[in-house]
């Protein structure tokens, strides 16, 4: 017992380098120098992500290529993504087998179905700003299909997002496939209004023969941090849990023994503590986007907003991996006390520095899973403003929520062909 | 007790299998192998394809009336757009070669560039005339114009639930007069594949 105790702790002692990735996206792409902080990672990849984090890998990459406007490139990176995502399909039992011993860190990285479909709405993006029409709509299909399997699996928690399907509306609209497109809108419009919010361009669809669409991405997206738990496990009986909630005031749960995996567990009284993924906001800066094209100027309107994406999603899990966690807590924790009463070195000191050793270490082994993509902005934004054929001058300036000019992009001439959309990128992660 | 000594047994038993399983290997096979390894598109799709549907092409009634018409000369066939409609990203460009590839060597066709290439080749010709020798400098206006247009598309429908998934390709190709814009010859191919994933592995 005590070697796989041993073993357990070598397994957890690569911690998950989460802090590190939020670091690097703030001091680097929040100052818009998106390259650099491809280059980070690119010279050290094994210093932000661990072997079980390849997916976060690509996505952060394909995300920052994306900001950084190479298009292709970040094409290349959520192609890989995407990959990883259908290889982890299977389940390996020995990861599983693992971290019921040791933490959930210790699982490949599967994402949360916002990433997913984030993956998706930029791979749209991407071959849109490409001006590949066919590619953009080849990837809207893949889109639909991994709808559908996040359908399957997440039941009537999923939270299907409207900005996806409004951007896979506007690639069929693109490729003037009329019947697909409206179906798209219209699903956006019902997925919109399952979150509460419709922005007015989804509510009506403009019919632009020509037009400059401006995507903003704004702020930073929350990142995850430790909700702490402690309690105490009777045996065969109940698990009574404590934790702050986000007024700092000390709660209290209450979790049956047959939730916990019933007779497996009993064989103890156990006192233990752990902790569960919570979001943790980071400030931003940057709200909104206004748009000058030759001399008439229009704001940005916000499509989603990355905080809320991530509150649905870690809500849905938060009852499964609390009781995931508690079960494997109160597993290890019966099997260190256990070991403990066995230990008798016949000194007094060593038996008590092998005990305290036994509680630290086994305490060591639980950290909550912090791993979630730190590069996404706080919201993304989107613009249609109908022109005429020909060339147009366009100025963006960056507000914060009081409407300041936070700062600006450079004056761009953009050639717009008779039918054609063009698209431009704002990036302004602060 | 004894319930945790079991549990613990196994989770130990799976980390000694999971130690034995890693490595690489790479063997050599042949081009025209059948290899299919994530149900996608590839590239034997693309030339079971080619090689069934320019076979019956070559075989219908057009290409006779076509010789006919000029005089026994061989038919000039253009590539225009063949669309990827699926819901993979399929390089296109490989599946056209195949098919100018079979086709110009079947002896019975001729192709011309195809529109982008031609843009290219005639910045050349311009380039000739400002810096090549009068003799080897080639002319405007002497290419080849095309009798025959081939276009096409290639479409997928997939049916999935869990993790079984039915995928189902369509590829469509047509020849049409470049002249008359009369349709000569279409034809089809149908591919469907069955792909079964393991939602556990060792």
């Amino acid at each position: 017992m005590i070697l796989i105790l041993s073993f357990a702790i070598f397994l957890v002692s690569c911690t998950s380098p989460a802090r590190l990735r939020a670091e690097n996206v703030s001091q680097t792409a929040s100052i818009g120098n998106y390259q650099a902080g491809i280059e980070n990672i690119e010279k050290d990849k094994k210093r932000f992500y661990n072997s079980e984090d390849s997916f976060l890998l690509e996505f952060d990459l394909g995300v920052l290529h994306h900001y950084n406007q190479n298009y292709k490139e970040s094409i290349k990176h959520f192609a890989y993504a995407e990959q990883i995502l259908e290889d982890l399909y299977s389940r390996a039992v020995s990861n599983e087998a693992v971290s019921l011993l040791t933490n959930d860190n210790i699982r490949p990285y599967r994402s949360y179905p916002f990433e997913i479909q984030w993956l998706y709405q930029t791979q749209i993006l991407n071959y849109l700003a490409l001006g590949e029409i066919d590619e953009a709509v080849v990837e809207a299909r893949r889109a639909l299909l991994a709808i559908q399997s996040l359908r399957e699996k997440e039941e009537n928690k999923f939270n299907e997002s409207g900005t996806l399907q409004y951007l896979i509306a506007l690639s069929y609209e693109w490729q003037k496939s009329e019947d697909d497109a409206r179906i798209a809108y219209d699903n956006a419009k019902r997925d919109f209004a399952n979150s509460s919010y419709t922005p007015k361009l989804a509510a009506q669809v403009p019919q632009n023969e020509q037009e400059i669409i401006v995507i903003g991405y704004a702020g930073l997206s929350p990142i995850l941090g430790e909700n702490r738990f402690w309690g105490t496990y009777a045996e065969n009986g109940t698990l009574f849990l404590h934790y702050s909630d986000a007024n700092g005031q000390n709660q209290t749960i209450l979790i049956s023994g047959a939730n916990l995996g019933g007779p497996g567990f009993s064989g103890g009284t156990a006192t233990i503590q752990f902790a569960i993924p919570k979001m943790v906001e980071r400030e931003s800066q940057n709200s909104v986007f206004a748009v000058n094209v030759n001399g008439n100027s229009k704001t940005t309107e916000i499509f989603s907003n990355t905080k809320n994406l991530i509150q649905k999603d870690l809500e849905n899990n938060q009852t499964t991996t609390l009781i995931r966690t508690a079960g494997r807590v109160i597993l290890r924790t019966i099997a260190a006390n256990k070991a403990k009463s066995k230990i008798n070195t016949g000194n007094d000191l060593a038996n008590l520095l092998l005990n305290i050793s036994a509680d630290i270490a086994t305490g060591a082994m639980e950290k909550a899973d912090l791993r979630l993509s730190s590069a996404l902005p706080e919201t993304i934004q989107i613009l249609r403003i109908p022109v005429e054929p020909g060339k147009h001058s366009v100025k963006i300036d960056i507000l914060d929520k009081y409407g300041r000019k936070n700062g600006s992009f450079a004056e761009q001439a953009v050639n717009v062909k008779k039918g054609g959309k063009v698209f431009i990128f704002a990036s302004a992660l602060r | 007790m004894k319930t945790l000594n079991s549990i613990l047994a196994i989770i130990a038993a799976t980390l000694v299998i999971m130690v034995g399983c890693s490595g690489k290997k790479v063997s050599r096979i042949g081009s025209d192998t059948t290899t299919d390894l994530s149900g996608n598109w590839n590239d034997t799709d693309s030339r079971l394809t080619v090689e069934e549907m320019l076979n019956d092409c070559l075989t219908k009634p057009w290409y006779q009336t076509t010789l006919n018409a000029k005089n026994g000369e061989n038919p000039v066939i253009v590539v225009g757009q063949i669309r990827n409609l699926s819901t993979e990203h399929i390089n296109t460009g490989t599946f056209i070669n195949d098919i100018q590839r079979i086709l110009i060597n079947s002896g019975k066709v001729e192709f011309v560039a195809n529109a982008e290439e031609r843009k290219q080749f005639r910045a050349e010709v311009e380039d000739q005339k400002s810096n090549s020798t009068d003799e080897t400098a080639k002319e405007r206006g002497q290419e080849t114009g095309a009798d025959i247009m081939l276009t096409g598309s290639i479409n997928s429908i997939i049916d999935q639930s869990d993790g079984e998934q039915v995928k189902f390709y369509q590829i469509d190709l047509e020849l049409t007069d470049l002249q008359t814009h009369k349709k000569l010859w279409i034809g089809n191919k149908k591919i469907k594949k069955y792909v079964e994933k393991s939602a556990l592995k060792l």
